[in-house]
């Protein structure tokens, strides 16, 4: 078993999702993954992005890439769960499920099946930001992936009988969380840090809210917001400028473009926080502590050195809470075993979350002080040039590892146009984040990561009283 | 005369198996196989009474958007690779690629889970932990940092076959790896400080697990298919790491750790030849040392079908796993069987699991199936969730799946889908240079060559549909699967007994499979109740025989009754002679079909059933030992030995009789609360601990046999299984032939 899995399971209940159908597991012996690294840093050739828009509204991407012969295929679609309505909470990711569901030439379940059966594979995930279309199939198929996209993209069917018996799906991909204490305690968690915001919730929603849902409801949803002017369609892989952009043209330059969509998170902004917002729930085997603080939008130029400042407060064994949660003598006395400080970088105001995992029901105050502590500490005492070097470092490593998959770089493209509306901004934060200081990841530290900004829920372990 | 309950569990599983599967079948398949025949025992599936409505947009169009047809399977051309091996006997596979300016080595060693003995379950995982957590020149800070630094990555993991490290770094880093790689595997320090925390995260983990319920549900449907005797059924517990010390990772790392043992691939952007001279350098110093042989184990015995409910209150879902042997992955079958289980349930949207149970059904988020792929022939394992209330239903659905894929195969159709998907992704998945050199030192461990990387989808695209039937029909087993159903047990029992389906039960928190003996720990009592316990015991074994009892010598009793277990009720006749101190046998006749003999002498016995003789499983063997201390002829006996510890407790009354209490307990772990009846003082009741269970014994119908006083009436109760006998003969001080306990051949 593998500690910190409980940090990946955690981060996807939050950011990352709900997918279509279940990721098949690929697990492969020993093969390793680098530092989960969110921006590629200066150096390594930069990837030739091309970018290309149809009247429609519609825009494009291109990336030549020719590891394998395969095309990546991404369809994202700037709409997520925080563009539901607080009484529809799920109801962008249910859609995501109706996506699967027919169209007018194609029959239900048949996109995922087609796919498949030219040796490809697909799958979707619904973020509170996005909602995107994955697949990767030989090269010589993105021509058929790419009329399949644009078939669905228009001329979906809503039948009762579907969305009823897709809806009890739904409901079940939701009740894993049921089950889990360490789910439950991270949605309470984020309840709290959000009080007006639809950051609130996950795009799993709640089973009422999916009970409410109507076809109705999915089918405005859609009409508003599958619209080609909201979305982006990403190819990297082995194919050409010329004919991606023909055939993308040819699939999808007959869709009208329709209104931009209303955002209604804009409406609701979440009010700063001036008080600690602190609250122990129900226990589970083990005791795990949340902290955490908001911090400004993917495009403030601040987010740069928090995501910088969360690789030296957590990535590596070296790290700063890593080690003191691990090492420190009066965390191993309460059982202390690891800590984790990922950051949720959103298209709205996002997070900066530590985490802490403990054994013995006393640890709970414990751990959170730690956390606490080392938070503080970096505000007095910043980084040193080494931990500053490793952050860069792990950045730049990431970003080359991460040249090896075109599904990967299909995922940032998409993510950076979701993010800050440019697809191809995410190349230029490598020189972003090298240009950083260790006075800018204390500064950050200090405005952002204080006391009375900062939420903390933690689920203790069984006998904890 | 229950000391038999728990031995007769441990055989009466196949016997009572055997019995029903060789029950009359009528017409087509029984769908499904569950224990028992027939639809009485089948849950129905959902059914909401409605037609399905004539809802075809689709039927008659000629417009439908068709798929192209897939590409012919054809093989990838592996880039060069380059193989030599170290003078001190390591091998190392060389995959090149400058694509990215990045460097990985994983180091495998054929050493894992597989290998390890149950007295050290866990050994494994936790000397990978330690390797990078301290050498004798760093400590694992030192480590840490040096990695960390550079962006680099370090993991070390044992599975089932194989323990690898790894290190990864951008190419200009290289030199990290060379240096750590060799002296993490080769120089560990084992430090006490890291090996406590390395065991609390351990420790974590295992806790964590019990609020997977995914993962705990899989852990039992390993444990349940295998048994407590198959190193695949044992699941690690707290106890298990508890127990293991530093010397034992000494030991295991002194053993499995040898050039000669283990593998090097290294992938990326390396000259090749400059590689040989450092890899040299950096691994020159690891000394040669014998290969150790790796334990073998047969293939395990079918042994029906059996179900498991673990019980996790208020769960709002129920896990569900199908688990039945597999296959090696050398085996012949080996592709046709990748193609029936796409069908089947691999091939996700594309299966038919999906199909029925998701997209149909709306039963689930996800089912699927998939086996091992290891050298010997591992599981084949069902997996999917559903809400509780759906549970059987659910499980109808699909081991009505199973049956049909055993009785007709895929369809061409689906055969062709497979072929497409399985030869069409796999140049993808060994795209990068790091997976295609894991894939051919994997490949290597199983016993195969390069060829077949390369020819994998040529090999997927030879199968025909006739191949991949044969395969489902000889493999599938759907009258000898492992059921496991995790969930709120009430809820789950009551479904399944109204269905007719036998099951048994167990906690979610209870540990899985054998665990390691009780170290002996003292047992504190205090003295007052010890003496009066002591002065109890002493009028009741006057009452019951006294001297007469202690001059026990050998004992014959012989008796008829009903026992009750899995869900069926059978009659039983037994026979059972004793030889004081430790030898015991019993002969035991089943529902006037079947005779089995079991005779324990000391610390070993064995068992002759229709099946044949076989040794008692050592991990047994505290079962039998608990029966014969709490035996009813000897257990009043007990207070006087010297690891025994007594304690006498309130009286109390039992269905309006006034007993007295007192409760044994010995350094071992041995325990049992008795109640006296306060007038005669002969036991009226014995409670005992049982595995996890508790068993409840009753006597009565007390009559003297050669001055000593023998309960004629006797039942016993567990969660499990319940028994009712009458005692019929009783020879007190028999000759016994003592060629009745040596093992028939």
């Amino acid at each position: 078993m593998k500690r910190l899995l409980l940090a990946a399971a955690t981060l996807a209940v939050l950011a990352v999702p709900a997918a279509a159908q279940p990721a098949p597991p690929a697990p492969r012996p020993g093969a390793p993954k680098p530092p989960a690294a969110a921006k590629p840093a200066p150096g390594p050739k930069m990837p030739a992005l091309e970018t290309f828009t149809l009247e429609n509204g519609l825009r494009g991407v291109f990336l030549h890439h020719d590891a394998a012969p395969v095309v990546a295929v991404e369809v994202w679609y700037h709409v997520g769960a925080k563009d539901e309505p607080r009484t529809r909470r799920g109801s962008a990711h249910m859609f995501e499920h109706i996506m699967f569901k027919g169209t007018a030439r194609v029959r239900p379940e048949e996109h995922a099946r087609f796919v498949n059966g030219v040796g490809g594979t697909v799958n979707a995930f619904t973020t509170e930001d996005a909602t995107a279309y994955v697949q990767i199939v030989p090269a010589t198929y993105l021509d058929f992936v790419l009329q399949l996209e644009a078939e669905r993209m228009r001329n979906l069917l809503f039948r009762e009988r579907s969305i009823a018996t897709e809806r009890e799906v739904v409901k079940e991909e939701i009740r894993q969380q049921e089950n889990d204490p360490v789910a439950k305690g991270l949605l309470r968690f984020l309840e709290i840090a959000y009080e007006k915001h639809p950051y609130a919730w996950t795009a799993g929603g709640t089973i009422a809210d999916l009970d409410r849902t109507t076809p109705a409801d999915l089918k405005s949803f859609y009409d508003t917001y599958y619209q080609p002017g909201n979305a982006l369609v990403v190819v990297v892989g082995q194919s050409t400028l010329d004919e991606v952009k023909g055939l993308v043209e040819k699939h999808f330059g007959s869709i009208p473009g329709g209104p931009p969509p209303p955002r209604p998170a804009d409406a609701t902004p979440e009010p700063p926080q001036t008080k600690k917002r602190r609250e122990v729930v129900e226990p589970g085997q083990i005791g795990i502590v949340f902290a955490g603080w908001k911090i400004p939008e993917a495009k403030h130029d601040d987010v740069y050195a928090l995501q910088v400042l969360s690789l030296v407060m957590g990535a590596g064994e070296s790290s700063r809470v890593r080690q003191r949660i691990k090492s420190d003598p009066k965390s191993i006395e309460v059982g202390g075993v690891d800590g984790a400080t990922p950051v949720l970088v959103r298209e709205h105001p996002g997070l900066f979350l530590a985490l802490g995992v403990y054994r013995d029901p006393k640890g709970g105050d414990v751990i959170e002080q730690m956390i606490f502590d080392e938070v503080a500490k970096i505000a007095s005492k910043p980084p040193t040039g080494d931990e500053l070097k490793k952050a860069k470092n792990q950045i730049l490593s990431g970003f080359v590892f991460g040249l090896d998959s075109p599904l990967g770089l299909a995922q940032q493209i998409g993510q950076s146009w979701i993010l800050t509306g440019d697809p191809t901004q995410w190349l230029r934060d490598l020189q972003a984040f090298e240009k950083l200081t260790s006075a800018d990841l204390a500064r950050v530290a200090r405005t952002y990561l204080t006391p009375d900004r900062a939420t903390v829920v933690i689920v203790p372990p069984r006998g904890a009283k | 005369m229950t000391s038999t309950t728990t031995t007769l569990r441990l055989l009466l599983t196949g016997v009572l198996a055997a019995t029903v599967a060789c029950g009359p079948k009528a017409g087509p398949p029984v769908i499904p196989s569950l224990p028992g025949d027939g639809d009485d025992h089948v849950a129905k599936p959902d059914d909401d009474g409605k037609a399905p409505a004539a809802d075809d947009p689709w039927a008659g169009r000629t417009d439908l958007i068709k798929p192209p047809p897939p590409q012919p399977p054809a093989a990838i051309t592996l880039p060069p690779i380059e193989q030599f091996t170290l003078p001190n006997g390591l091998e190392v596979v060389v995959v090149k690629s400058s694509r990215l300016p990045v460097v990985s080595y994983q180091l495998m060693v054929k050493a894992g889970r597989a290998d390890e003995p149950l007295a050290r379950l866990g050994v494994a995982e936790l000397t990978a932990d330690l390797l990078p957590k301290g050498t004798k020149k760093k400590n694992a800070l030192a480590i840490a940092k040096a990695i960390d630094l550079v962006g680099g990555l370090i993991t070390a993991d044992a599975g089932f076959e194989a323990t690898w490290l790894t290190c990864q770094t951008m190419a200009k880093d290289t030199r990290v790896c060379l240096e750590l790689l060799p002296e993490m595997l080769t120089q560990p320090s084992f430090a006490q400080d890291e090996i406590d925390k390395a065991k609390s995260a351990q420790l974590l983990d295992i806790s964590r697990r019990l609020d997977d319920a995914g993962a705990l549900a899989g852990a039992h449907a390993q444990n349940l298919l295998w048994g407590n005797d198959h190193v695949r059924g044992w699941v690690t517990s707290a106890a298990h790491v508890k127990q293991l010390q530093q010397k034992d990772l000494v030991a295991w790392h002194k053993t499995w750790f040898v050039p000669g043992n283990a593998v090097l691939a290294v992938s990326g952007d390396v000259d090749v030849a400059r590689l040989k001279k450092d890899l040299a350098r950096a691994f020159g110093a690891w000394k040669k040392g014998p290969v150790p042989a790796r334990p073998k184990y047969g293939d395990e015995k079918p042994r029906g079908t059996r179900v498991r409910v673990v019980d996790k209150p208020r769960q709002t879902q129920t896990q569900i796993r199908v688990a039945q042997y597999g296959i090696r992955h050398d085996d012949t079958r080996f592709f046709p069987t990748l193609v029936w289980n796409y069908a089947l349930g691999g091939g996700a949207f594309s299966s038919r699991l999906m199909k029925v149970v998701r997209s149909e059904g709306g039963k689930t988020y996800g089912a699927s199936s998939a086996f091992d792929r290891n050298a010997d022939r591992g599981s084949f394992m069902v997996t999917t969730f559903t809400r509780t209330a759906e549970t059987v239903a659910t499980l109808e659905l699909v081991l009505e799946e199973i049956v049909k894929m055993q009785a007709q195969g895929p369809t061409q159709e689906e055969v062709d889908a497979a072929i497409a998907n399985l030869a069409g992704s796999y140049a993808m998945r060994v795209s990068g240079a790091d997976d295609l050199a894991a894939a051919l030192v994997t490949a290597d461990l199983h016993g195969l060559s390069q060829k077949y990387v390369s020819d994998y989808p040529v090999l997927v695209g030879q199968v025909s549909r006739e191949d991949a039937a044969d395969a489902a029909r000889t493999m599938l087993t759907p009258r000898d699967t492992a059921i496991v159903l995790l969930g709120d047990g009430d809820a789950i029992a009551a479904q399944l007994e109204r269905a007719k389906i036998p099951f048994e039960r167990v906690a979610f928190d209870k540990p899985i499979g054998p665990q390691p003996a009780a170290a002996d720990t003292p047992v504190k009592v205090d003295p007052k109740a010890a003496e009066a316990g002591k002065k109890l015991l002493d009028a009741a074994l006057a009452a019951k025989g006294g001297d007469k009892l202690l001059g026990l010598k050998s004992l014959r009793m012989v008796a008829t009754g009903q026992l009750q277990a899995q869900g069926q009720t059978v009659d039983v006749e037994f026979d059972r002679k004793l030889v004081l101190p430790g030898s015991m046998r019993m002969d035991i006749q089943i529902a006037k079909q079947f005779d089995i003999a079991i005779a324990v002498v000391g610390d070993a016995g064995w068992q002759k059933s229709p099946a044949g003789v076989e040794d008692i499983p050592a991990s047994q063997m505290p079962a039998l030992a608990l029966q014969r201390w709490i035996d009813p002829e000897l257990v009043l006996t007990r207070h006087r030995d010297k690891d025994t510890a007594v304690a006498l407790l309130a009286p109390t009354k039992l269905d309006g009789r006034d007993v007295e209490v007192v409760k044994l307990s010995t350094t071992k772990g041995f325990e049992a609360t008795l109640y006296l009846d306060a007038k005669t003082k002969l036991v009226v009741q014995s409670r005992y601990p049982n595995g996890g269970d508790e068993t409840v014994e009753t006597f009565s119908d007390y009559k003297v046999v050669d001055g000593i006083q023998v309960a004629h009436r006797r039942t016993s109760k567990s969660a499990a299984e319940s028994a009712d006998l009458t005692v019929t003969k009783v020879e007190i001080n028999p000759t016994v032939d003592p060629a009745i306990f040596k093992r028939p051949k």
